[in-house]
């Protein structure tokens, strides 16, 4: 087998920069989606390959403004397709490589750890369907239409899930309205 | 749910919901939905509360920096193009077996020269769907699909489109189809058949490829492109070729 770094050109300077500031902006949203509805998925080895794979187009990665949205693509089809065929590489191999919530970050933390730790165990508790779009929306920031898109399915089925997301939580935090 | 959300509100969920997730402002309210507020009660609670639920939720899924090491690790791994996990195997030497193999047949089977690829192009040219699913293939490899699926199915495609012309195919002795052949699952040698072809691991990359095909937009929509033009069968004959010369010289270079 010959080398293959040849088929992927080295990045330049001002790519390596660009991509310096796409990892510190872009990343901690797709490393949040992954392990929000992925926890069984080795996290930080997808969005490694997430970037590996986006950087072989680094110029529309540069340019586009819907780069997250493409990351996150490129992520969703890495843990479906880690899923499908259990690949070893990307399946978490201990319970040490699934963060637990409570390892959380400071600044991830509400000023009530409480709350949060309820709000966590609300939404990890969620269908996988309706957790994917509360984590998109809420902590990916896409818009109800760029969610239809990624998961390909209709926008009243996207707002439907979300609708049926935030019943659940109000019903088990103790809110009884909703919108 | 509240018992007094009245059934009359749920017309305006929708509209809530993207109210409340910010999507929306009160500005693009349809009218209706305005007055609606502005005269229901409930509904305006129900909006007061599920903006404090959502902050909530926002403010415990609001992602933290990455962290230094995770950072340098993604920096790294771009920079370390021939690790042996992920996308830099999709182009192998398989990858060029493959793509010769699949050129020289599809110039073959369209070549205006010969006789029987004329004939056999009319034989295949009355399924278009056949054809469309190479094609498709083509479109994954170029994107961001995984090699066993492209792989599996072209020379599935490949090997049906053969043995509809009358002879059996040799895809499956250029193309990495068999258990042998297989580098990536070992866990599903198990499956294979005895002695034979490894049909149904074939017939999972072949669906696997599918569904990456129909799970990702923008490749689909490319292959939606590329497919209408095998209308034509020159110029998608000419496309093809064009678009397997690039993937061949790609891999010449790792090579």
């Amino acid at each position: 087998m010959g080398d293959r770094s040849a088929v992927i050109k080295p990045l330049k300077g001002a790519e390596r920069a660009a991509l310096d500031r796409i990892v510190r902006d872009a990343g901690p949203r797709v490393y949040a989606y992954v392990r929000r509805v992925f926890p069984n998925l080795d996290a930080e080895e997808i969005v490694s390959e997430t970037f590996f794979r986006a950087t072989r187009n680094m110029k529309t990665l540069m340019m586009t403004e819907r780069r997250v949205f493409y990351l996150l693509a490129i992520a969703r089809n890495l843990c479906r397709d880690g899923l499908r065929r259990r690949r070893p590489d990307l399946i978490a191999n201990t319970e040490l490589d699934r963060r637990p919530d409570e390892d959380a970050r400071p600044d991830e933390v509400l000023d009530d750890p409480e709350l949060r730790r309820s709000l966590l165990a609300a939404i990890a508790q969620l269908p996988d369907a309706q957790r994917e779009i509360v984590v998109l929306r809420l902590s990916s920031e896409l818009r109800f239409e760029q969610i239809a898109e990624l998961l390909h399915v209709p926008l009243g089925t996207v707002l439907s899930r979300m609708h049926a997301a935030t019943r659940r939580l109000s019903i088990r935090l103790g809110c009884f309205h909703e919108p | 749910m509240n018992p007094e959300f009245r059934s009359a509100c749920d017309g305006y969920r929708d509209e809530w919901l993207q109210l409340v997730g910010g999507d929306s402002t009160t500005a693009d309210l349809s009218p209706s939905a305005s007055e609606h507020l502005q005269s229901c009660a409930v509904c305006r609670t129900a909006l007061d509360e599920s903006r404090e639920l959502f902050a909530d939720l926002r403010r415990a899924l609001r992602p933290a920096p990455l962290d230094p090491a995770l950072h340098r690790r993604i920096c790294d791994r771009v920079a370390r193009p021939d690790s042996d996990s992920g996308a830099l195997r999709e182009r192998g030497p398989w990858a060029l077996v493959a793509t010769a193999a699949a050129a020289g047949f599809l110039a073959f089977l369209f070549s205006p020269d010969a006789e029987t690829a004329s004939s056999r192009a009319e034989t295949l040219l009355a399924s278009h769907r056949d054809v469309e699913a190479i094609v498709a293939a083509y479109g994954l490899l170029q994107w961001d699909a995984s090699t066993e699926y492209t792989l599996g199915l072209v020379g599935s495609r490949i090997d049906d489109l053969e043995r509809a012309a009358g002879r059996e195919s040799d895809a499956p002795t250029l193309l990495p189809w068999t258990t042998d052949d297989d580098w990536d699952a070992p866990a599903e040698h198990a499956d294979a058949p005895a002695g034979g072809m490894a049909t149904p691991r074939r017939r999972l990359f072949v669906d696997g490829g599918l569904k990456v095909c129909s799970t990702c937009c923008r490749e689909r929509e490319a292959v939606d492109g590329i497919a209408s033009e095998a209308k034509h069968p020159a110029w998608y004959s000419t496309r093809i070729l064009a678009s397997l010369a690039m993937t061949m010289c790609n891999a010449s270079r790792s090579g």
